[in-house]
């Protein structure tokens, strides 16, 4: 793994999420966001496309995990709630996030880094 | 090749965003709300208050403002001005209500099909058909004509606006998120929405079609006999008036011909069921004479449906001129029920008969005019629109009388007391300006101040019950009563004749009123209001006599009484009805025919007290709903294959019946070649409830009493893991403790007042804030299961210490 690129997925991401959350506009934008993202990551970095589908999932991943145990851990009630409506303990809700999240950008990469494929062969 | 395959990546990929991004059927977009960064998470809360300001909020105000929150979450706003009060009462409510208050002005206003599709369109017509929003549009003409009212909703709307524009995706409320919509600007109009949904809570429960259908299988006779005019049994509200023989009232005659033939056919599948019975509310006064410092002390406490979020919002208000504390609505201003430094007040339904129907005759099939006092007049329209989600527009159009509005034209069934053809005449619909009586109430400061504020009351009547720092206590049976000729409207009305109209109002002097009265106390619980000396019809029927009677028992005995006494009485769990009639129900069981002998002899030594853990209360309900079920088989209707199940008569009717005459023909079975009496009757319902228990729960011992109730209070959205557990909690339908299923005592308040400054105790069973994220969603629940009441912090101004207080905002 190079530590150069997955610090560039790192960063820009959480760059990308912030504006996203500041911006909080009445139309949820931070999951097309990270379709955006994901693309331009692919495309800017010359990697296989196996490896541009992992960096932005472990990117998107770690980023949803400390987030979600972050608020789960000052703040239970509303994560134990919803894990009840879907009939899953909290600790499962807060990995099938993640893994969401990280699927996203992962596939936004490799979309990325495919197209990358066909334009500079 | 590589092309095509990234083709199809792409478009995968962006397939897969776009699923993620859209609601199927009732799964919200999971994209959306398993987002970390705006979904369901944002919603998790810190345990202190963070209310957002907008950057230009202090230049929305007229002076300084501050906002205090106590360890509640109460908010106790000091302005300078009305509308800067309004402006914070909005804001502030709406921060922590703002999906109830969509949701319920949508579902009074039929627009829940927006939100949630097709399958509440029938719901939805039939809240327009009724002419919820023709009589809030009425009241809102009403208001605009005063310039104060005026005032106060502006101010209210604004705030509410205020807050909804501070609003992105992440902030939205959870259930905005999981229905999958944006909230919209606030209109007063809501306001007066969610005012005329209270009404149709409080006022829209109509007999006019269960007793014609009664009248028209069984005959005059049997609608005289059980379902009589005064029950056996009542201690009314108000004792006899020696004024009420003075007065000279008009009362209209009764007119030649009341009988209407009205049957409307067989008829079931509602899409409403009927409120459940035996619930009301309680309110009562002691005066000074009977408590320890010698000043009254008033309690109140409503029984409303119970639901997540509460049904009201705790708050102080603190203007020039006025300081008060005290529950509100979500979506009106003022405080509904509570006290200011002078004087406290609370309310309970009176539910007169304000709504009746009018049986329609059109000229003919085409149904433009109708008939009215021997000539036709002609129908007016109106054309709802309803925007369907995933459905698109549909237009419904609405029959209108002068009446008003003709519910069911097609027999679609709305709701079991709606009948076919037939005009709603509602008091509701009038203009109306109750926001006013609230108005008034908060800034009251004596016994003129709160008649005064009375006079703006029209629907859905209330008992005010009042006290004040002068030791006056008094009780207003109060609202807008139609002037009636005896049972006009226990049946359906003939819309053709002018005779059956409502022909005025009684005056407000002439609605019941008591004032300090020898016994000094004074209480209400929905009982008849007046007995049959009182010169006006006002109903035929109210809540039966076992609430007010049991009440009236314990606060002739009180003496030297405090907060704690009057406390104590809202947690009576006594079953008076159980007292009336359970003897006469054992006295004709045969022990040598039933089943599980044991508990008769429990029920013989039973205390009537209808504890959460106690299986007595289970088996006695369960008993009598299958002796009933047993005694009034002749109330089933069979035409065909279908079934009418006509209203059976009151519970205390059919005891009467028992100790009167335990052979009378109502207890024969008619399908039988036995002559059964009511003792086969009462051995056969017990076996009944034996089997029945056994089971449901497996063995009787586990037949607990909250069990057997099973009340859960529901999240408005009915999403079950925002809803409580099972109730463990006593009480029941028709005791003073009254939580049914899904209703009880929504608030309990008692209030001791004193020279200075009252003190006031309250509780209500969820929390202040209707995020299920926060932990004051429901912290007060178990203060409330335990029977308890938290302090109420009433503060004299912004600056007085208070250890309570978590937060302060200064704008």
């Amino acid at each position: 793994m190079n530590s150069v690129i997955f610090l560039y997925y790192l960063g820009s991401t959480i760059l990308t999420l912030t504006l996203g959350k500041l911006l909080n506009t009445p139309y949820p934008i931070t999951h097309w966001l990270l379709l955006f993202l994901g693309v331009i990551l692919g495309l800017v970095f010359r990697t296989t496309r196996v490896k541009a589908f992992f960096y932005g999932f472990i990117t998107s991943f770690i980023i949803a995990l400390i987030y979600t145990l972050m608020i789960y851990v000052q703040s239970p009630l509303m994560t134990q709630k919803f894990a009840k409506l879907l009939g899953i303990q909290p600790t499962g809700l807060i990995l099938i996030i993640a893994i969401l999240q990280g699927l996203l950008l992962g596939l936004a990469s490799l979309t990325g880094a495919w197209l990358r494929k066909i334009l500079y062969p | 090749m590589k092309v095509l395959k990234f083709i199809l990546l792409f478009f995968f990929t962006v397939g897969i965003f776009y699923f993620l991004s859209q609601k199927i059927g009732k799964t919200p977009a999971l994209g959306y709300i398993l987002n970390p960064y705006e979904g369901f998470l944002q919603q998790s809360e810190l345990d202190r208050p963070d209310v957002s300001m907008p950057k230009n909020f202090s230049s929305q105000l007229k002076g300084k403002a501050e906002i205090l929150f106590d360890d509640l979450m109460v908010p106790h706003i000091f302005a300078q001005s009305d509308e800067d009060l309004y402006f914070l009462q909005g804001y502030v409510t709406a921060y922590f209500r703002l999906w109830q208050m969509d949701m319920i002005t949508r579902a009074a206003s039929g627009r829940l099909s927006e939100v949630i599709g097709e399958i509440a369109l029938k719901r939805d017509r039939f809240m327009r058909r009724i002419g919820m929003v023709i009589g809030a549009e009425n009241t809102i003409k009403a208001l605009s004509q005063d310039t104060i009212a005026q005032k106060v909703m502006t101010a209210y709307t604004k705030g509410i606006n205020a807050y909804i524009q501070t609003l992105g995706y992440q902030n939205f409320p959870i259930e905005f998120k999981l229905l999958g919509y944006s909230p919209e600007p606030w209109t007063p109009l809501k306001t007066a929405l969610l005012l005329k949904y209270m009404a149709w809570d409080l006022s829209g429960k109509s007999s006019d079609k269960e007793l014609s259908d009664i009248r028209y299988y069984l005959g005059e006779n049997v609608v005289k006999e059980l379902f009589p005019n005064y029950p056996p049994i009542m201690e009314p509200i108000h004792p006899q008036n020696p004024n009420w023989k003075t007065w000279k009232p008009e009362i209209p005659k009764i007119p030649d011909n009341t009988s209407l033939t009205s049957n409307q056919g067989i008829t079931q599948n509602f899409e409403f069921t009927k409120t459940e019975k035996g619930l009301g509310s309680n309110n009562f006064v002691v005066g000074g004479t009977r408590t320890q410092n010698g000043y009254p002390i008033l309690a109140n406490d409503p029984h409303l449906r119970l639901s997540f979020p509460s049904i009201w919002f705790q708050i102080q208000l603190h203007a020039p001129n006025m300081n008060v504390v005290g529950v509100s609505l979500p979506g009106a201003p003022n405080v509904i029920i509570g006290f200011n430094e002078h004087v406290a007040w609370g309310v309970t339904n009176v539910a007169p008969d304000v709504l009746d129907y009018y049986k329609i005759t059109f000229k003919d099939a085409s149904r433009k005019e109708y008939l009215y006092n021997g000539e036709y007049r002609p129908i007016t329209y109106r054309i709802d629109t309803f925007y369907v989600r995933s459905k698109g527009i549909v237009l419904d159009t609405l029959e209108i009388t002068h009446h008003g509005p003709i519910v069911d034209s097609k027999g679609e069934n709305f709701h079991p007391e709606c009948p076919k053809d037939h005009a709603i005449r509602w008091l509701a619909h009038d203009p109306s300006q109750e926001l006013l009586t609230f108005y008034y109430l908060n800034r009251a400061q004596n016994l003129q101040d709160y008649r005064n504020a009375l006079k703006y009351y029209s629907c859905p009547a209330q008992n005010f019950i009042f006290a004040s720092k002068n030791k006056d206590i008094a009780l207003t049976s109060n609202g807008k009563y139609p002037l009636k000729w005896k049972e006009q409207g226990k049946f359906t009305l003939d819309g053709a004749n002018p005779q059956h109209e409502w022909q005025g109002f009684i005056p407000f002097d002439h609605n019941p009123f008591t004032l300090n009265p020898p016994q000094d106390y004074l209480a209400s619980a929905n009982q008849f209001p007046v007995d049959t000396s009182y010169p006006y019809y006002l109903h035929w029927e109210f809540a039966s006599f076992e609430r007010g009677k049991r009440i009236h028992d314990r606060l002739k005995n009180l003496y030297n009484a405090n907060v704690d006494s009057l406390r104590l009485l809202q947690l009576d769990n006594k079953n008076l009805f159980a007292e009336f009639a359970l003897p006469s129900m054992l006295n004709y069981l045969d022990e040598q025919l039933i089943q599980e002998k044991k508990w008769k002899y429990n029920l013989e030594r039973w205390d009537y007290l209808h504890e959460p853990l106690a299986v007595e209360p289970s088996l006695f309900t369960e008993w009598f709903k299958r002796f009933e079920q047993l005694v009034w088989d002749e109330f089933i209707i069979l035409q065909g294959k279908d079934t009418l199940q006509l209203r059976y008569p009151e519970p205390v009717v059919t005891v009467s019946l028992l100790k009167k005459d335990a052979e009378n023909q109502w207890f024969d079975i008619k399908n039988t070649a036995l002559r059964e009496t009511a003792g086969h009757l009462l051995v056969l319902a017990w076996n009944q409830a034996i089997q029945e228990l056994q089971k449901s729960f497996g063995s009787l011992e586990r037949a607990v009493w909250y069990q057997y109730r099973g009340t859960r209070i529901v999240h408005l959205a009915l999403i079950p893991a925002f809803s409580s557990e099972v109730l463990k909690h006593g009480g029941g339908s028709d005791i003073v403790n009254a939580l049914g299923k899904t209703a009880g005592p929504s608030w309990r308040m008692v209030v001791q007042l004193e020279e200075k400054k009252p003190k006031g105790f309250g509780i209500y069973p969820a929390g202040q804030s209707g995020n299920p994220g926060s932990r004051y969603y429901d912290n007060l629940l178990p203060v409330w299961l335990n029977g308890n009441l938290k302090p109420i912090l009433f503060l004299e101004n912004s600056q007085e210490p208070s250890q309570n207080i978590i937060a302060k905002y200064s704008f």
